[in-house]
């Protein structure tokens, strides 16, 4: 065959294969073959990855912290505004930590013990300049799940989305596709914050007109089937937009951790909370009103029982 | 060792260089696209066979190593890119000291773009325009910088490992 020919029909059956390929990973979904060979790929590769970074990531902060000196300016002169704005508001803060500190001795004798967490090291990124991942060395045999939340000291790091033995992937909270159920830390306004990649986070208000500043913390809240434990500081609110027509308003996030200097994890062991199933209407029993008994029939209250107690 | 496991050992340095080390050169979050250029120096340097088999492979790792869009999207955009600059090769000059540059801006801002453009068709919503021009522009500019190294590599490569003469063409 001549050698021309032989590229072509060799582009042909390549590109084939691709088409194959892609059409059985999309109708596969999460737990596909394909999906097994991702996860075999990252337990491959993951203990590589963990010497490489090991040995070469000083190496590579270095040289990346020359780009950093350009930033450093800005940053000054951001930090020194910021830091006078935090001494305005130390003595009001004074009052409020005495009360925090009380509220948090309670809170730690409850929540001790009921969340327990696995630290774990960023042994790599994700390789795309689209998606926002990280890759841990903790995975299944640490007790890691997938949906876990994924924290540091500053905030909300990300998920688990895939779990190996010995490695697990983490889709960052600046990720596109990343949404959590949060709120407003001072009056619980509910809603969604989405990443957005490069740019700042959005939080999406359930109710448009909620009252929100800029400076306001934003945390996550529990009532998505409890993905994410209430409370975890996500980042503050940077600016609010006006109020569209479609009765939505655009909140911009920026958030309090580095995603770029990610080196040390927790990982939250706790599974999300399956949501019960929607009340069932069972057509073979016909329905029965309630039997409401006449006054003249309804027994007398029992003067000696206490509300909570059963009579 | 032979030819196809050096290749193999490329394209696994290549990968494990993006994801551990790469992420700390970023610029405003975005990064070279090492397989990539390594796929377009094979092209250029060996011909379209080898760009096409060293861009399947490539791309699969690449794809095995996301998780938000499908397996084998990569491998189809790296298997074009290694064609492509395999079928112009007769036309660049090889050897030059701008083919290399030249290749590596056009592959880097197709093979991105390419990429960004079929997710988007696929229905993922993280592909906008803007990123996809903006990731496209960055690679593009970052896989240049790199490629007198790349495509030297590969060439020394090739020198001691030569392929079959038909493969070439």
């Amino acid at each position: 065959m001549y050698p021309r020919r032989r590229s072509r029909v060799l582009l042909a059956v390549l590109v084939l294969v691709t088409l194959v390929l892609i059409t059985v990973d999309f109708r596969s979904g999460d737990d596909g073959p394909l999906s097994s060979l991702r996860g075999l790929a990252t337990t491959v590769l993951g203990p590589v990855q963990d010497g490489l970074a090991t040995v070469l990531s000083p190496i590579a902060n270095a040289i990346g912290g020359i780009g950093d000196l350009f930033d450093l300016r800005e940053e000054n002169t951001r930090l020194q505004s910021r830091l006078e704005e935090l001494e305005a508001r130390r003595r009001s803060f004074e009052d409020l930590l005495q009360e925090n500190a009380e509220l948090r001795d309670l809170l730690e004798t409850r929540d001790r013990g009921q969340f327990d967490v696995v630290a774990a090291r960023v042994i790599a990124l994700g390789p795309s300049n689209y998606e926002f991942t990280i890759t841990l060395d903790v995975g299944s045999d640490h007790g890691v799940q997938r949906d876990m939340p994924v924290v540091n000291g500053e905030g909300l790091v990300g998920r688990v989305i895939q779990v190996t033995p010995n490695a697990s992937r983490v889709m960052l909270a600046i990720d596109p596709n990343f949404s959590a159920a949060a709120g407003a830390a001072r009056n619980r306004e509910k809603g969604w914050v989405d990443g957005r990649g490069g740019d700042l986070m959005q939080f999406r208000l359930f109710e448009p007109e909620a009252e929100i500043e800029p400076g306001e913390e934003i945390v996550t809240s529990s009532y998505s089937n409890g993905v994410f434990p209430s409370g975890i500081p996500i980042g503050t609110v940077e600016s609010v937009g006006e109020q569209t027509t479609l009765l939505s308003r655009e909140v911009s996030v920026r958030p309090y951790v580095h995603f770029t200097r990610l080196d040390f994890v927790l990982v939250v062991l706790r599974a999300p909370i399956p949501e019960p199933p929607p009340p069932e209407d069972n057509p073979d029993v016909p329905f029965e009103p309630p039997v409401i008994p006449s006054p003249s029939e309804q027994p007398a209250p029992d003067p000696s029982a206490s509300p909570g107690t059963e009579a | 060792m032979s030819r196809v496991a050096i290749q193999a050992l490329i394209i696994t340095t290549a990968a494990l260089l993006q994801t551990a080390v790469f992420p700390h050169l970023a610029i405003a979050g975005f990064r070279p696209d090492l397989l990539l250029l390594v796929t377009a120096a094979f092209g250029l340097r060996e011909g379209a066979p080898s760009g096409l088999r060293v861009g399947f492979a490539a791309g699969l790792v690449a794809d095995l190593l996301v998780n938000q869009t499908a397996v084998g999207l990569q491998a189809l955009v790296f298997l074009a890119v290694g064609y492509t600059v395999g079928v112009a090769r007769p036309y660049l000059a090889p050897e030059s000291l701008s083919a290399p540059l030249v290749v590596a801006f056009v592959s880097g801002l197709v093979g991105t773009s390419g990429y960004g453009l079929l997710s988007r068709l696929l229905g993922d919503a993280a592909f906008t325009g803007q990123r996809v021009v903006q990731a496209a522009i960055f690679v593009a500019l970052y896989n240049t910088l790199l490629a007198p190294i790349v495509v030297n590599a590969i060439g020394q490569f090739g020198e001691r490992f030569p392929a079959e003469r038909s493969a070439a063409i």
